[in-house]
């Protein structure tokens, strides 16, 4: 007997040494990958207090798995579950080397509580590994990937937690030893085990066997799983609870502004994976493949072959594949992310109209939409490689300072006759509306601004609007990887602002309004920015504008991905509506933050929707699906794009935008 | 292989074009462009030279405010440029092609020429011919395929109703460039910064001795046309919506 705890105490010293030895060398060598990278990231780790209320919210308080109510439930069973089973592993480990150790003799009583803690929660991480496996097995969801590494992650924690009440069973059923501590009554689910097993009836020696058979099992799986980790997608356990420490607070963000005048540069943007910045290496650590993005990414709802968790998966998957050469310092011989075999396609990098449902449900709080911004910046600045239709549109844009290519000097058009005023005759005025591209040329557009110029006389409110002067607000260009074309008009703009005195500027488009108040600070134009949305609202309460309760029948609101999910503007326009006119508002299934993108943002609007089902006739049918006879946006965009997909149902259902509705409900 | 291009700057064809004065337009706030026809050329020069070696050169005749474009032009690839510059809004094409043949005799002559179809401003369609003219080389115009072989150029061009010549030609020669020789290349940003340092060399035409007055085509007047009046649409069964339609073209439009 003496022998063999002598041998067990080698063999456990061996085992840990090697186990814990490989998992700290594979972590460390992910961590120099991590900090070898070379991109730079917008993103300062400020603000501690809040980060660390961060950690108690979204990790510990398992906020953002939950938005998901069965299979958050499950995971955070599992989550607390298996770390409070943690100390009693590890006390296992130590007894394993150390044969005299027990955690017991040191505060018998707080040890007795852990005990009955830690054996319910393994329970629970049971029901919650019962809910994964129907999870996997009978739902299958489609934006799940059903993949082997998940199931042997199952495996392996189940095994890890049926061991643990094994070994419990046995220890409670070995006869108490005075002067030890008595196990009897602190294991409420082993004990059941014990029952159910017929484990209190065995002899002590078989007792003995028993116990540790499971020792062993428990251990060695324990081990297995610590080497498995580093080199699965479970690296989430290690690199999720950073990853979220880390994360953006704010809702808003900017583009990362990209010095193009620095002549040191080589390159720009994302073109292979040195480019990373940490944060996103970061970000590719902390996917554990849930595919709460997918789902909800309306490119891969129609058909395209875009996917926000296959993405993540395959930047992480090169990372790897290359990482050598990165920590060799060839960064020179680091082959591109876009290549022949490469499974991130043209098709896939412009299929995405940046909306932004992804990082808004990614329960780690990964932001996707860095990795498309600079990819897309790397092919458009460094290849100019981008789709083919997208050339002309830069041309418009450089030459006419609008993506269609209308004259620049008929950019005041749309308000002829109406007695708007320029802020080139006024110089000073309380608003300056920025009217926009579309607010000035589309033809739908049009009769939003022109409805907007009717209600802000009918305020009496102090405006004038740039005219001629306007250039494009550089979001379509910068959306589309043009950085240096963004820039371009992003500084003129710029400049125009400089030259006059307002205190507010107006946007009637989503694109316009996140731009111009998220994206110009960047380049030392801070104003105070409004939406038409919000700045009805106020003009309500102002008792500026007197609404007529107008009756528009079924309404529903459209959100537009700009001004919900870029800037957390969701009850502003229903508020508005509610107030205004009486009609009864419906929701559609996808409203809010989980709202369906129009398919015209990120520049989709300019290019060709060849793949899969067209985006706005989805979103038409889901307007059909609400029963509402009116549809309401807030982006002569959506506008556009809604429009289109209702002629496409054939139905009777009136796209409006927000300003054409308070126009006709307010005298 | 060294290939001379001649790029003209115009309007933007989108643009809303002010007069000034009887037979002008405001240009001073204008944002020219290159050519839209000199662009398939220029690129199939810089291609050409891309895959056999050699030099393209962007040469203009223009304002000075050319320079603007012709950055343009570098960063599409032209490895340097000649500015000549005049005065005149509108030098004929005589003038033009004179100026054009005395650049290219004093910077070296080239193995090619590419010139646009003609220019979509004041679509003479001449230039081109009088420059191979007065050098003595062949001219195909309105090419939409090239290919160069053993010192020989094969260019295809369409005559209508789908028919096409091909036609073959000793080099050096003029190719007037037209839509589908290729689609001309969005530079690539470090292009577009290299192209601020290339060499823009700038002489005024008075150097060649030619007077831009002295052109025997003159703009006399220049008039904005008038805008287009709405379309009409017609209504009934298709005999009255004929009936209508020959009564309209007769007496409303006066064309029959």
């Amino acid at each position: 007997m003496d022998n063999y705890i002598i041998l067990k105490s080698l063999v456990m010293s061996i085992a840990l040494i090697a186990a814990f030895g490989y998992f700290f060398k594979k972590v460390k060598r992910l961590h120099s990958v991590m900090m070898s990278v070379d991109g730079s990231s917008n993103l300062a780790p400020d603000r501690l207090g809040e980060r660390i209320k961060v950690l108690f919210i979204d990790v510990l308080g398992q906020s953002n798995v939950r938005r998901k109510p069965a299979a958050g439930l499950a995971h955070t069973l599992i989550f607390f579950g298996f770390l409070a089973i943690q100390p009693h592993s590890l006390e296992l480990m130590i007894k394993g080397v150390i044969p005299f150790f027990e955690a017991g003799n040191f505060l018998p009583g707080l040890y007795a509580v852990y005990l009955y803690a830690a054996d319910i929660s393994g329970f629970f991480v049971l029901i919650g590994f019962a809910y994964a496996l129907y999870r996997r097995l009978v739902i299958r969801p489609s934006y799940l990937t059903l993949g082997r590494d998940a199931n042997l992650i199952i495996l392996f924690t189940s095994v890890i937690v049926l061991s643990f009440h094994f070994i419990n069973a046995f220890q409670m059923a070995m006869p108490a030893q005075t002067g030890h501590f008595n196990y009897i009554s602190v294991f409420p689910v082993s004990g059941v085990f014990a029952r159910v097993f017929g484990i209190d009836t065995l002899s002590s020696t078989n007792l003995m066997i028993g116990y540790e058979i499971f020792y062993y099992i428990h251990i060695g799986t324990i081990l297995g799983f610590l080497i498995y980790i580093p080199g699965s997608k479970h690296l989430h356990l290690l690199a999720a609870a950073p990853n979220v420490f880390f994360k953006r607070l704010d809702i808003e963000k900017a583009i990362m502004k990209t010095d193009i005048e620095d002549e040191s540069k080589e390159t720009f943007g994302l073109g292979k994976i040195s480019d990373f910045s940490r944060r996103n290496v970061l970000n590719l650590y902390a996917c554990t493949e849930c595919g709460r993005c997918e789902e909800l990414c309306p490119a891969s709802g129609t058909g395209k072959p875009l996917s926000p968790k296959k993405i993540i998966h395959d930047f992480k998957q090169d990372l790897l594949d290359q990482s050598g050469m990165l920590l060799d310092n060839h960064k020179n011989e680091i082959l591109p992310l876009m290549r022949e075999e490469s499974k991130l396609t043209d098709d896939v990098l412009w299929a995405c109209t940046t909306c932004r449902s992804c990082e808004n449900v990614c329960p780690v709080s990964n932001e996707h939409l860095d990795f498309i911004f600079e990819m897309r910046k790397h092919q458009v600045l460094m290849e100019a490689k981008f789709p083919p239709e997208m050339q002309e549109t830069f041309n418009n844009m450089e030459n006419q300072a609008n993506p269609w290519g209308f004259a620049s000097d008929t950019r005041a058009d749309w308000c002829k006759g109406m007695d708007v005023p320029l802020m080139a005759e006024k110089l000073q005025t309380d608003v300056l509306w920025f009217v926009g591209c579309a607010g000035s040329f589309d033809d739908r557009g049009k009769k939003i601004s022109q409805a907007t110029a009717r209600i802000l006389k009918k305020a009496g409110v102090d405006f004038a609007i740039l005219g001629p002067e306007e250039n494009c607000n550089g979001d379509m260009a910068r959306r589309a990887g043009n950085e240096y074309l963004a820039q371009m008009m992003i500084r003129q703009n710029v400049e125009t602002f400089a030259q006059y005195k307002f205190k507010t500027i107006l946007t009637g488009c989503p694109h316009c309004y996140n731009v111009i108040k998220n994206e110009y600070p960047d380049f030392g134009a801070a104003y105070d920015v409004v939406h038409t949305a919000d700045y009805f609202d106020r003009l309500i309460k102002e008792g500026r504008l007197t609404v007529n309760a107008l009756n528009s029948g079924i309404m529903t609101f459209h959100d537009s991905c700009y001004l919900g999910r870029w800037n957390n503007i969701y009850d502003a326009p229903r508020r508005l509506l509610k107030k205004s006119v009486s009609g009864q508002m419906v929701e559609m299934d996808r409203s809010g933050s989980k709202g369906f993108c129009c398919g015209a943002g990120g520049a989709r609007m300019f290019m060709e929707e060849t793949l899969g089902k067209r985006m706005n006739n989805e979103r038409a049918i889901q307007v059909v699906e609400s029963g509402a006879q009116t549809v309401v946006s807030a982006c002569p965009f959506c506008a556009v794009m809604l429009h289109d997909g209702i002629m496409e149902t054939g139905k009777e259902i009136r796209v409006k935008d927000i300003a054409e509705i308070m126009d006709e409900a307010t005298n | 292989m060294k290939i001379c291009v001649c790029v003209k700057p115009v309007p933007d064809t989108a643009v809303s074009i002010k007069l000034s004065g009887v037979a002008g337009f405001e240009d001073s706030e204008m944002k020219l462009v290159p050519n839209p026809y000199d662009e398939y050329g220029l690129e199939e020069a810089v291609s050409l030279v891309e895959k056999q070696g050699g030099e393209v050169v962007a040469v203009t005749v223009g304002k000075a405010s050319a320079e603007a474009t012709l950055r343009g032009v570098l960063a599409m690839g032209a490895a340097r440029a000649i500015l000549v510059k005049t005065d005149a809004q509108f030098l004929d094409s005589e003038l033009t092609a004179k100026a054009l043949k005395a650049v290219m005799e004093q910077d070296g002559l080239p193995d090619m020429i590419f010139t646009g179809k003609g220019s979509v401003d004041t679509e003479s369609f001449q230039t081109q011919y009088r420059l191979a003219k007065s050098l003595g080389l062949p001219i195909v115009n309105e090419v939409s395929k090239l290919t160069l072989d053993n010192g020989k150029a094969v260019a295809e061009r369409e005559t209508g109703g789908g028919e096409k010549q091909v036609i073959e030609m000793g080099l050096p020669c003029v190719i007037g460039a037209t839509k589908g020789l290729n689609e001309p290349r969005y530079p690539k940003f470090p292009d577009i910064m290299k192209a601020k340092k290339k060499e823009i060399r700038q002489m005024d035409l008075s150097i060649f001795g030619i007077d831009p007055s002295k052109g025997r085509v003159r703009v006399e007047k220049l008039e904005i046309v008038p805008e287009r009046s709405g379309a009409k649409m017609l209504s009934g069964s298709v005999d009255e919506q004929v009936t209508e339609l020959v009564r309209v073209l007769k007496e409303d439009e006066k064309v029959l």
